[in-house]
């Protein structure tokens, strides 16, 4: 302690050190509070301790720079020799050093999460998985990351003392490899090769010093989602480089003797342990620009991967699933096959990345079977006589993650055995994940063994799920239901207090009125059936889906229901995606969704006619320079104008809807001037 | 026997340091007495425990300095390179040693003034180290070696630095250890220092002990070697010489074999070069 | 002086192999891998070629330039260097000779690259001036505070500042193609900012030992 003391007096009165960590306080608070209006506003604990974490790399390397500066004035003082003659006097000197750090950290770390949990509280969500999580995300990183970057400070000062250059230049590097400043080179062996293995080790490399969250840049945010920083891995890697740093200090500090002996090989265990248990992470979502991070990977993978689907010469008739989600997915999959209708092999379709350990039949016998990329197979010969096989398998997908701090695993995925040879992936034109749900019926039993409650499109609890759907869909982590009668939402955790379900009711509605005048049958309903609210950042199929019919349950992004862009998804559904037709299926949107249909408006279709001449004119000559704007006047005076000239029995707003789903090459503008001159007709 | 040395053996690298060194050292005041690299300060750093041996063992009061728990409470150190933290001032640098040594808190405002005291730094003890001169930091590291009564005081170099009324006064201050019980062991390559202060000297050369006695004795050891020698007479020497000191009038030369210059009476000094030289 | 820098870069024996490696080899090999990647499109090659020198080049500029001026400030003995100075055996010449000799290593690169890439001269240009305001910049700091790792630290967090954070004064353009007609006026900025920081920083060092 008195060291301790001592170190705070010797702190406070280095104008250099103090200046540092004052300033440094004093920017982080500016920088915490600075959009404290907004984060009250917006109510997003998640999104706010996002935020805070930024800049992370800045403290890890602050308090890397002011352990070597406390630590190294031992070397400048000439202090070592003398105090190292004392009982313990280097351990108890560092010691004090050391604490002096973690009061430090703990001041990090107090600032931001005064500011989470003031969000949190406002918030009004109940989940007490949230609450561990901002905690325990916020004590990794404003805590825990500082401390090891001032244990590698005094690490730094008692192996190369007074080299300042070199010490500093190692903490740029160590700093700079937490970011991605870096990405250039790594780069470099994929680039040439075109294989990724070379820059998968590089990022391998790159990930042991990577103390701060993934993915730094300056236009991307780190992720910390669904507790996936959380993980015993990333735990793990700052025991590790703690366990080194107090390793080497204690080779420095403790002379030669039995006590030395059994403290070193306990940090070097313990050191050795926690480097095996990072390596072994698992499922991890990694979302920043290595060929294997969530985003990328299977767009890689299957570029030189044709698929011909094969549909199955038979069927699922159930699944019996026993699911344990801890470091990845691990799975024990009983199935009953239907007879097949042909002499072909059962196929089936399980993502690639999924290991299959084993198949058996009923009675335990291995079955065999063959395995290639996304496809398994077994022979009729080879099938057992009841159809009932048990397929066990581990791995993860690095974009539907599945770990024991969350799950992601829409239906359409296929994380099961699916019949048939169907694509997952396709890097044609609308490149992206095939969100096609199965279209049989299967029977299913579903059993989760996870640290959090999972949810499923089944009926059941406590993790355990049975009925009959065409998919399975399972979502857990920080998620909450919501429930509005029957029908239930499963939401994030901090966005508990959005009102989803007024929102969905509300874009329901308007989606309904926009149906009925645009004269069209109102299909879609997201208030009929569950609905599984996906992570903000998380973009599924990665072609843009944002609203997903899995038959039973509706998948539904976030940030639809944050902009109050879901009626308008759901309104564009059938219409057909061509180019050229984009553009005025934007401006019809906004025109039924701004467009109050106020047909009492008195327009002149003269003028009309005339202006939107002059549009097709300029964009059949250019049409990328004279795209229709969205909010054009003139086509928005057109469809008010149609929909004026609506009666019981013509609707021109219907052709146009028609059209619009219609795959016609005509230019959209030319059959919009044909539709006013048509209702010009009409009306005279 | 308050320290004894046995066999003692060290390697820097690949270089051996210490070649087998053999002493008994009581209490009172020991110098050790080399030239440079003659392996003073590794012999302190291992009598310190910093340096781990390779062969052989100390012994304080019989039991061996790594296993014993009354060696290093009662140990004063004062390092060839010594400094403290700037920020701190006298007194509380000095409190920061007392803790290191475990000196009671009860106890160390009244030790800290009376080490300060002999060292004549009273007056300074709330003065930043900052503003210290580099005698006076010195001066401070004498200080904190005689922190927690010490009894086994070791000091490399203590009077460097130091301008000759401190020199004196530090002298004084060994002087009166003597006849208490206290082992002091100073490194130095000053002979005067050596003649003034200790009773028993260690010459060291090479890693090995050359002589290990009293101070009469080492100078004795030149008796019959040392001669005045005209300059220009120099070269008439016979065999192997040393020329101790040269002056306008002559020389003073320690040689080998005997001579027909005069003869004169030899110092410390003359000892121990006669024994660096082998000449005795 | 130029016979006492070359021994003084000389005495940083492997150190001084930094710079060089990192013209030489990373940026080179940088710019190839993405040449490949490319399929030879040198369009977006050239793009690349100009973010990785903005990236890479000018950080290693204050390399020699600490190296040599610690051992003028910080160096045990350090006073002996400043007796024996004659007339342009100054720290500013050494840092300008030191800016040239870089220049020379970007200049023979920028010119090999442009063997097969278009349009690199305002690229060229740029690197220079951000080159000569980072010494600059470094030499002024150095000759404020007496120690040569505030002026590294500080030259390497504008360098990320600007990099990672897109800060503002900056001559740092990455992404933009840097074709003729683009803007130099940040380059004169650098330039005129960079004298002031050498003068002011010479007349520190006028004074470096007489004031103890």
């Amino acid at each position: 302690m008195e060291t301790y003391k001592k170190g705070w007096k010797i702190l406070i009165r280095n104008p250099m050190l103090l200046g540092t960590v004052i300033l440094y306080f004093l920017g982080f608070a500016v920088f915490i509070f600075k959009d404290h209006q907004y984060e009250m506003l917006y109510k997003n604990s998640l999104g706010t301790l996002r935020e805070t974490l930024e800049y992370a790399m800045v403290p890890y390397a602050l308090f890397m720079c002011i352990g070597y500066e406390i630590a190294v004035k031992m070397q400048e003082s000439n202090l070592a020799e003398t105090v190292s003659v004392y009982k313990s006097g280097l351990l108890r000197v560092y010691g004090g050093w050391a604490l002096l750090l973690v009061t430090l950290a703990f001041i990090n770390y107090a600032l931001p999460m005064g500011q989470v949990l003031l969000i949190y509280q406002v918030q009004g969500s109940q989940s007490g998985l949230l609450v561990r999580h901002l905690l325990l995300c916020g004590l990794l990183y404003h805590f825990v990351t500082p401390c090891v970057g001032g244990a590698i400070g005094l690490m730094l000062a008692v192996w190369l003392k007074k080299r300042r250059i070199l010490v500093y230049s190692v903490v740029l590097i160590l700093t700079l490899l937490t970011t991605n400043y870096v990405a250039p080179i790594l780069f470099i062996p994929f680039n040439i090769t075109g294989q990724t293995a070379g820059t998968d080790l590089l990022y391998w490399l790159k990930d042991l010093f990577t103390l701060t969250p993934y993915g730094l840049e300056p236009t991307a945010l780190p992720d910390i989602l669904y507790g996936l920083p959380m993980e015993p891995a990333r735990w793990l890697l700052a025991l590790f480089w703690l366990s080194g740093a107090v390793l080497v200090l204690i080779r420095n500090a403790v002379p030669q003797s039995k006590r030395r002996c059994v403290l070193l090989a306990s940090c070097l265990a313990i050191s050795l342990a926690s480097f095996v248990g990072w390596a072994m992470r698992g499922s991890v979502l990694i979302e920043d620009s290595r060929p294997s991070a969530a985003g990328i990977y299977d767009q890689l993978h299957y570029i030189d991967t044709p698929y011909e689907e094969v549909k199955p010469a038979f069927s699922v008739l159930s699944y019996d699933l026993d699911l344990c989600l801890y470091r990845e997915l691990s799975a024990t999959v009983r199935m009953e096959l239907s007879a097949a209708q042909d002499d072909r092999d059962y196929q089936f379709t399980l993502y690639h990345r999924f290991h299959i350990g084993a198949i058996q039949d009923e009675q335990g016998r291995d079955v065999r079977f063959t395995r290639e990329g996304d496809q398994f197979s077994i022979t009729q010969a080879d099938m057992p006589l009841n159809r009932k096989i048990t397929v066990q398998y581990t791995g993860f997908s690095p974009k539907f993650y599945s770990n024991a701090q969350g799950v992601s695993l829409p239906g359409y995925f296929p994380y099961y055995p699916i019949a048939g040879v169907r694509s997952i992936y396709s890097n044609d034109v609308l490149s992206g994940y095939d969100t096609r749900p199965d279209t049989h019926e299967h029977m299913f039993w579903v059993q989760i063994r996870a640290p959090y409650p999972v949810y499923c499109n089944l009926n059941g609890s406590g993790n355990c799920y049975e009925g009959v759907s065409t998919n399975l869909s399972l979502f857990g982590g920080l998620m909450e239901p919501i429930h509005n009668g029957p029908w239930t939402l499963y939401v994030e955790s901090q966005n508990r207090n959005k009102r989803l379900d007024e929102v969905l009711i509300q874009q329901q509605a308007v989606y309904d009125r926009a149906c009925q005048r645009l004269g069209r049958e109102s299909r879609l309903d997201v208030t009929q059936k569950n609905v599984f609210f996906l992570p903000v950042y998380f973009g599924f199929g990665s072609n843009g889906e944002k609203l997903e019919d899995m038959g039973d349950h509706w998948l539904i992004k976030q940030e639809m229901v944050d902009a109050e862009m879901l009626a308008e998804e759901m309104l564009k559904r059938p219409w057909n995606d061509r180019d050229g037709h984009q553009d005025l299926c934007d401006a019809l949107c906004v025109y039924l969704r701004e467009g109050s249909g106020n047909t009492e408006q008195n327009v002149d279709p003269h003028e009309i006619l005339l202006d939107l001449q002059t549009l097709y004119e300029l964009n059949v000559k250019d049409p990328v320079v004279n795209s229709i704007d969205s909010a054009d006047p003139t086509v928005q005076a057109a469809f008010a104008f149609l929909e004026k000239a609506q009666t019981s029995t013509y609707f021109p707003l219907q052709k146009l809807d028609a059209f619009l789903c219609s795959d016609k090459e005509d230019n959209p503008l030319g059959v919009l001037i044909n539709l006013v001159k048509e209702a010009m007709n009409h009306d005279a | 026997m308050m320290l004894s040395i046995t066999g003692l053996r060290k390697k820097l690298g690949r270089r051996e340091i210490l070649k087998g060194i053999d002493a008994e050292l009581e209490a009172g005041v020991v110098g050790l007495l080399g030239a440079n690299g003659a392996g003073k300060t590794t012999i302190i750093r291992c009598l310190t425990g910093i340096y781990d041996l390779d062969a052989g063992t100390v012994a304080y009061e019989g039991e061996d300095i790594q296993k014993s728990k009354t060696y290093r409470p009662n140990l004063g150190y004062l390092p060839q390179a010594f400094g403290m933290f700037r920020e701190l001032t006298v007194y509380e640098m000095m409190d920061y040693f007392c803790a290191l040594k475990k000196v009671p808190k009860e106890k160390r405002p009244a030790m800290i003034e009376d080490c300060l005291q002999k060292v004549n730094l009273e007056d300074r003890i709330r003065s930043r180290v900052s503003t210290l001169s580099g005698g006076m930091v010195r001066r401070v590291g004498i200080a904190q070696s005689l922190l927690g009564d010490a009894r086994v005081i070791i000091m490399d170099e203590p009077t460097s630095g130091l301008d000759p009324q401190e020199r004196a006064r530090f002298k004084n201050m060994v002087a009166r250890m003597k006849g208490q019980d206290k082992l002091a062991l100073i490194s130095t390559h000053i002979v005067e220092d050596v003649e003034s202060l200790c009773d028993r000297v260690l010459v060291m050369h090479e890693g090995q002990v050359l002589f290990n006695g009293d101070c009469e004795a080492l100078a004795a050891r030149a008796q019959g070697l040392v001669y005045q020698v005209p300059n220009r007479a120099i070269p008439q020497i016979k065999g192997e010489y040393y020329e101790a000191q040269v002056t306008q009038a002559g020389s003073r030369v320690i040689c080998r074999e005997p001579q027909d210059f005069e003869l004169l009476e030899p110092s410390l000094e003359d000892g121990y070069m006669a024994v660096m030289k082998g000449y005795a | 002086m130029i016979a006492r820098l070359r021994l003084e870069l000389k005495s940083q024996r492997l150190l001084y192999a930094i710079p060089v490696v990192v013209i030489w080899i990373l940026v080179p090999l940088v710019v190839y891998s993405n040449y490949l990647a490319a399929e030879g499109d040198l369009f977006i090659t050239r793009l690349f070629a100009i973010n990785s020198a903005q990236q890479f080049i000018p950080l290693f500029a204050v390399w020699w330039p600490v190296f040599v001026m610690k051992e003028y400030l910080n160096a045990p003995g350090n006073e002996l260097l400043y007796v024996y100075r004659f007339g342009w055996d100054t720290l500013l010449s050494r840092m300008l000779a030191l800016w040239i000799w870089y220049g020379l290593h970007w200049s023979v690169l920028c010119g090999l690259m442009a063997l097969f890439l278009p349009r690199l001269f305002i690229l060229y240009l740029l690197v220079w001036a951000q080159c000569f305001f980072l010494i600059a910049v470094a030499y002024g700091i150095a000759m404020v505070s007496r120690n040569t790792f505030l002026p590294l630290i500080v030259t390497v967090l504008y360098c990320l500042g600007c990099i990672l954070f897109q800060l503002p004064a900056s001559i740092f353009s990455l992404e933009a193609p840097l074709e003729a007609g683009a803007e130099l006026w940040p380059a004169a900025v650098m330039l005129a900012a960079g004298a002031v920081f050498l003068v002011a920083g010479y007349s520190l060092e006028k004074r470096l030992l007489k004031d103890g």
